[in-house]
């Protein structure tokens, strides 16, 4: 495969490699494909103070690149990536992520995604915070960001596989001259280029399976923006690894707190939920238990046959060994199934390695599609990451066209024939395969829910205002996989996520459903506050937030807030005080990134959206829609109306029940806003106020001139 | 006997999660437990039965990624 690469250099451009100062490299790259021109910015220490780095990093990039009028796929949208102060130390879990932001194709607004592999850590010891890519590419172009011999080069490429898990393995080997370890590839897939919905693949070289393994940036289309720059690859190359690379400040106190939380997660994690063995596979049964795994487009929340895709399941179907995918990691979450033969597509007959699947591919494009057979689910990651779909917005599109079909609002004249019943293994696959090559009712589907509801709607003269209802996105982007229907703090969670609803931003639905610690509005106002918080400042550092909540110290409920984990907040504390030197205590952590969360909120203001209006959900993430929906439940509906809502719902019909119900929470949903609104100091159109702004340091000029067009200083 | 943490429990025929949580006499909400490496939730407590010399684990909290 190598053999048949070939690569002309386009532009080299050569530079002196800084050392790494506490954390930082103090410089970011900047690189035009329009132009091939390359250059390198200077970090100031107000960078550095404001935007801390990571997402705060890439945010301030991305907003001095675009106007409010850049679209996802002009020129000027750039595409960055940075790793983190934090980012890149050896022997802290969870060390080791990346984060890209860019303009979404989907929502039209900045979409952030996080990512583990090596890349990030690779950038910023070849000398980069971060890194801006703008511009477009004639022909199919890879960047080369080579820390050890300082030169960034552009390449024209050709001969180089289509399929994201070829292209690792096979630049890997090209630049790794031996030494594939010193090699991450970040790359997509045939579908980026058809689709809305296209990820990122970040590689990290496996010595022990001896093969490049993948991790996905993946949500809101940041590899649909990427294979639209004409970039077929980037890639990092670096060594080595060790401790003193990210030159921290206070390396025994760094030594010492690290050795805390990685034997913590040595001791705890096998009695509490086995991520080392299983991943994330261990929520499908919790989930389900508790109706919260969705299923057949989060209609409902509930289904028998969820054990067959459960954690005894997949950790049997797991490779085993170690599976972290960066160095120094004791949770090691990353595990694949080896040797899968898929049943269809260009790899039909072939054995794979399929990096996953982690519970979100299992709920999204398993039982969300009515769909409970673990190597259909395996089948569905492995062609979604090679293709570079994103494994989520897939799921939830295909689910919304299968109920879609089941309702009548579409039919067999406009699926091209397929029929998209709940539970249709073979036509979930041939739509996969339909969006890899552009084609048929993929190529609708993989515009992603929002734009298939205007398609329907234009095209087929479906019913709107159905569509609305049981639509799963919000802001343009797809709900990740959890049912938020009892829970108005996930709710929030989901409605108040700046790029739009994807739990990693507000993960509040065990807390707020099944073990009701926040019953008040004002407590859940609290959650859609601190929470939100906390989990931003890990992509400011370049951190992973499962070593944080997903392993808890033994004496954990003892302790006054334990949905908080703040023995681990305080371990946070000290890990970036000992890199960085700037001495902070848990609070600050919050503060730090309440600057850049409403930074990131005026970004989306800039470009035409993060108002009240944007912060709308469908009815299906707050109630049932139907009938039917009400009925399977209704002992717990009737059971609210009557005792929460004291409604008498005497002689009532379901329908009549369905609709108070939804009028109820609706209402409900609108107070939340106005609650948490006020939590941040936002107006009630939920824009920053001039005095929050100033409070946090980011009253700029340009920040100031978004406010005044939007009636607000 | 049944071990849960530094605690160890006289196992008896027919003994439930439920019945090992409360003979902790712990007023923590337990919604996940592991008996053994077998996951259970809280709806289930009642209906698992208990092997004698297993160790239980009590999940203190589900957070999600």
């Amino acid at each position: 495969m190598t053999a048949k690469l070939r690569a002309r250099e386009v532009a080299t451009f050569a530079y002196r490699r800084p050392a790494i100062r506490k954390g930082y490299a103090n410089q970011t790259l900047h690189v035009d494909l329009s132009s091939a021109h390359m250059a390198i910015e200077p970090v100031s220490d107000e960078m550095k103070e404001v935007f801390v780095g990571g997402k705060g990093f890439d945010l301030w990039l991305l907003w001095n690149a675009v106007k409010p009028s850049t679209r996802w796929d002009d020129p000027e949208n750039a595409l960055c990536i940075a790793s983190g102060p934090l980012g890149g130390t050896s022997i802290y879990p969870g060390s080791g992520k990346s984060i890209v932001c860019a303009i979404s194709p989907t929502t039209g607004s900045c979409i952030d995604s996080n990512v583990g592999g090596f890349f990030g850590p690779y950038l910023k010891f070849s000398g980069f915070d971060a890194l801006a890519v703008s511009g477009k590419a004639e022909r199919p172009t890879i960047l080369v960001i080579d820390g050890i011999d300082q030169r960034v080069r552009i390449l024209e490429v050709e001969g180089l596989p289509e399929e994201a898990h070829e292209i690792s393995q096979v630049l890997t080997h090209y630049f790794g001259q031996g030494k594939p370890r010193t090699i991450s590839v970040v790359s997509t897939g045939p579908a980026a280029q058809h689709t809305r919905i296209g990820c990122l693949n970040f590689s990290w070289y496996d010595y022990k399976r001896s093969r490049s393994r993948l991790k996905q940036a993946g949500r809101g289309g940041i590899g649909t923006v990427f294979a639209h720059k004409g970039l077929k690859a980037i890639v990092a190359r670096w060594d080595p690894i060790t401790l003193a690379m990210n030159d921290p400040a206070d390396a025994e106190t760094l030594k010492k707190v690290a050795k805390l939380h990685s034997q913590e997660i040595v001791e705890q994690d096998p009695k509490q939920n086995r991520m080392s063995s299983v991943g994330t596979a261990h929520l499908v049964t919790i989930m389900n238990d508790y109706d919260l795994l969705p299923t057949q487009n989060y209609r409902f929340g509930r289904d028998p046959r969820a054990p067959e895709m459960g954690e005894a399941v997949f950790g049997a179907l797991f490779d085993k060994g170690f599976d972290g995918c960066w160095v120094g990691c004791t949770l090691a979450c990353s595990h694949g199934v080896k040797d899968f033969v898929p049943s269809t597509g260009p790899y039909k007959g072939r054995k794979v390695f399929v990096d996953g699947p982690e519970y979100e591919t299992i709920a999204g494009c398993g039982s969300n599609l009515g769909i409970f057979d673990p190597l259909f689910v395996v089948e569905m990651n492995f062609y979604c990451d090679t293709y570079g779909l994103d494994t989520i917005s897939t799921g939830t599109s295909i689910a919304f066209a299968m109920e879609s079909f089941e309702l009548g609002l579409i039919g067999k004249k406009e699926t091209g024939g397929l029929d998209l019943s709940f539970g249709s293994r073979e036509a979930a696959l041939a739509l996969l395969h339909q969006m890899a090559r552009g084609e048929g009712f993929g190529a609708v589907v993989g515009q992603g829910v929002r734009r298939m509801k205007e398609i329907f709607a234009r095209e087929y003269g479906a019913d709107r205002r159905v569509m609305e209802d049981i639509g799963m996105e919000a802001k343009g982007l797809e709900f990740s996989e959890y049912m938020s229907k009892e829970s108005l703090a996930q709710q929030g969670g989901y409605g108040l996520a700046l790029k739009g609803p994807q739990h990693d931003e507000a993960w509040l639905i065990f807390l707020d459903m099944v073990h009701n610690f926040m019953p008040a509005f004002e407590q859940k106002a609290e959650a859609l506050h601190w929470f939100p918080l906390f989990r931003t400042w890990f992509g400011l550092c370049g951190l992973c937030k499962l070593p944080w909540n997903d392993v808890t110290p033994a004496d954990n409920r003892e302790t006054r807030e334990p949905a908080k984990v703040m023995q681990h907040v305080e371990w946070y504390s000290q890990y970036f005080s000992a890199v960085t030197g700037r001495i902070v205590k848990p609070a600050d952590l919050i503060f730090m990134s309440e600057r850049v969360y409403n930074f990131q909120r005026i970004l989306c203001l800039k470009m035409g959206y993060g108002r009240r209006e944007h912060d709308t959900i469908p009815y299906r993430a707050m109630g049932p829609v139907s009938v039917e929906e009400y009925e399977s439940r209704a002992e717990r509906y009737d059971g609210q109306l009557r005792e929460v809502h004291h409604v008498d719902i005497e002689g009532k019909s379901a329908a009549e029940k369905v609709a108070l119900l939804r009028r109820l929470r609706e209402e409900r949903y609108e107070q939340l806003k106005d609650a948490v609104y006020d939590r941040r100091g936002w107006t009630r159109d939920g824009i920053p106020t001039a005095e929050t702004v100033r409070r946090l340091g980011i009253a700029f000029p340009e920040v100031l001139d978004v406010l005044k067009a939007h009636g607000v200083v | 006997m049944v071990r849960v943490g530094e605690r160890e429990l006289t196992w008896q025929e027919g003994m439930t999660l439920e019945d090992v949580i409360e003979a902790l006499g712990d007023s923590y909400p337990y919604s996940v437990a592991r008996v053994g490496s077998r996951i259970v939730t809280a709806p289930h407590f009642a209906s698992v039965l208990v092997p004698d010399g297993i160790e239980v684990f009590l999940v203190p909290l589900v957070a999600g990624g």
